[in-house]
């Protein structure tokens, strides 16, 4: 089964002459993709579209059996929120909240996600499985960068999201950290059944990826 | 309620800011209503006093400055009059004359010589001891006695009116007969006495078996009006020549006031009758021109602690932009972003002027005794 279905794909910023094509796109569930390219040749646009956070001008696109130019804005916010867990290069983590409370954040942003009784014990069992068990209560900038991104996978892995989006994961760590935080994102999503589609520039990255997309064409390659 | 437990974290970590914004708007908002309050509770006290005094005889000079003295016990040089004129009123029976001599203290407190028709006047009722019945005796004010610690059977010394008094006038030491209840007035800071007493104070009366020595602690000798020198006190001369500093005057009718403000306004007259609660509207009517000034100038003040507080919280939504996008992102909708966003500028405003609120309550409430405090 797919989870993401995409044919003749098109989106062009207003005033620039980008123009992102993707003629064909199909993703299983539970597969792992990479998208590798220069920067500007579209990665992250993409991530966009798969996300709603953009609409597509042309073509088809369904992601998790809905397409999102044809959902209300509030029901792609509750599909974000709810499906798919987003990881970015930068972390963006709030540096006023503690390590437990940016993991449990989603919950706190939309009455989408109720809060219940479970989400904070969940948000420590996926905090100890990523070795941040002791941290929890720790300021954000009292952290390394190899754990911010954790902690970051955690807030994205803590809905169990259908697809996991990750916009450079590993750009900020240094060589040592970033395959283990990668293995470790990439070990939660296998183990909750999640679709990975993480956007790298990094070819030392692709060894870990079921199949690569090269960005701008979005064709497929081997790693 | 998360919004709340949000903005709570961001406002508990930028706390020095959060603080900092809380006391902009508090003094901003505090400065302008606590200024009202305090001017309007002075006019409030200023004006009830003034009403309640119908027409005050003294020497010609400043009506406003016989009104301060008079009616407030303000520390004004206020020149003497014949205590004479006190029985020419008593024989036209046009009013009652109250007369007030107002030149000496004890300590800071003023020495009011007067009658007890004082007390029925301004229905001031003794709430320990007895009036004064004697020559020498004094009852004290409210505040006088808790702040002294004073009671019935205590004394209380005059100030020496000069260092070295080489005409013998010595300070009096006092018996207190009896302390007047809590009246919220000037009156509760003052020491009364019969008129008399302060003419022994002055010089003009004394006794022939005077205890002159000094008390422990004092430098000077005093006099002392005791049950065993009593008999000898006199007065030298005519009581009539002798001197008070003014004379309240409460007219039987609409008629008498008439016939009293026309005696005085002669030209020739050396005395001036003044109806104390217009002296205190015009002096009132300046005040409230340079309270508007006042008030205009504050607020301009506070508006631009205002647009700063505003632009210090512009500056820090405008830095928070990348947690807004990654909110939106993350999928929460704009209205909560913003709601966010705007609860610490919110908080910062209901919080500032919460605490305005409690510094205005806080000085109505103190406001009698800072008024005195001002006035003094």
């Amino acid at each position: 089964m797919n989870i993401i279905e995409a044919e003749n794909l098109s989106f062009t910023y207003p005033g620039a002459g980008f123009n992102l094509q993707v003629p064909s796109l199909h993703v299983k569930a539970g597969e792992v993709i990479g998208v590798i390219g220069a920067s500007g040749s579209g990665k992250t646009t993409l991530l966009h579209l798969l996300a709603g956070l953009k609409l597509r001008q042309a073509g088809t696109l369904q992601v998790n059996g809905a397409d999102p130019s044809k959902e209300s804005e509030q029901a792609r916010r509750a599909h974000r929120l709810s499906k798919f867990g987003l990881v970015f290069q930068d972390f963006a983590l709030l540096d006023y909240l503690n390590v437990l409370d940016n993991i449990t954040l989603p919950y706190r942003v939309s009455s989408a996600l109720p809060w219940d009784s479970t989400v904070k014990s969940r948000a420590e069992t996926l905090a100890g499985s990523l070795g941040l068990g002791d941290k929890l209560r720790r300021r954000i900038d009292q952290l390394s960068q190899g754990e911010k991104q954790r902690v970051a996978i955690a807030r994205a892995m803590l809905t169990k999201p259908a697809l996991l989006l990750a916009d450079e994961p590993t750009g900020n760590l240094d060589p040592s950290n970033k395959l283990a935080v990668l293995d470790e994102m990439l070990n939660l999503a296998k183990a909750n059944g999640s679709t990975v589609i993480v956007v790298t520039h990094d070819y030392t990255l692709l060894n870990r990826f079921d199949r690569v997309l090269q960005a701008p064409s979005f064709m497929e390659g081997s790693p | 309620m998360h919004t709340l437990y949000l903005a709570g974290h961001y406002l508990l970590r930028h706390r020095l800011k959060t603080l900092l914004l809380i006391l902009v708007v508090a003094v901003t908002l505090f400065l302008p209503a606590g200024l009202l309050v305090l001017a309007s509770q002075g006019e409030a006290e200023l004006k009830a006093r003034a009403n309640t005094t119908p027409l005050l005889l003294g020497t010609k000079g400043s009506p406003l400055e016989l009104t301060l003295g008079s009616l407030y016990f303000r520390n004004v040089a206020m020149p003497a009059m014949p205590y004479g004129e006190v029985e020419q009123l008593e024989e036209s029976k046009l009013g009652l004359p109250i007369p007030l001599m107002l030149r000496y203290r004890s300590q800071d407190d003023p020495i009011v010589g007067t009658s007890l028709d004082y007390f029925r006047f301004r229905k001031l009722t003794i709430i320990e001891g007895n009036h004064f019945t004697r020559l020498g005796d004094c009852v004290v004010g409210a505040k006088v006695a808790k702040q002294r610690g004073l009671h019935p059977g205590s004394k209380l010394l005059s100030r020496p009116t000069e260092s070295f008094d080489v005409a013998g006038v010595h300070p009096l030491n006092m018996r207190i007969t009896g302390v007047l209840a809590l009246s919220g007035t000037g009156d509760d800071e003052a020491i009364f006495c019969d008129v008399r007493t302060t003419w022994v104070i002055a010089g003009l009366g004394h006794g022939h078996k005077k205890n002159v020595e000094p008390l422990p602690g004092q430098a000077a000798p005093y006099n002392e009006v005791t049950d065993d020198n009593i008999d000898s006190f006199h007065f030298h001369g005519d009581e009539a020549t002798f001197p008070i500093t003014a004379i309240i005057v409460v007219p039987k009718d609409e008629r008498s006031t008439t016939l009293l403000l026309g005696k005085y306004r002669k030209p020739d007259s050396k005395l001036q009758l003044i109806e104390p609660s217009s002296v205190m509207n015009e002096l009132l009517a300046t005040v409230v021109r340079v309270k508007k000034l006042a008030l205009a100038a504050l607020a301009l003040v506070g508006l631009c602690c205002l647009l700063l507080v505003g632009l210090v919280l512009l500056l820090s939504y405008r830095q928070r932009q990348a947690e807004r996008q990654f909110l939106t992102q993350l999928g929460a909708a704009r209205s909560r972003v913003l709601t966010l966003m705007l609860s610490e500028a919110v908080f910062v405003i209901i919080v500032g002027a919460v605490f305005a609120a409690v510094l205005t309550l806080v000085v109505w409430w103190f406001s009698p005794l800072l008024l005195r405090a001002w006035l003094a």
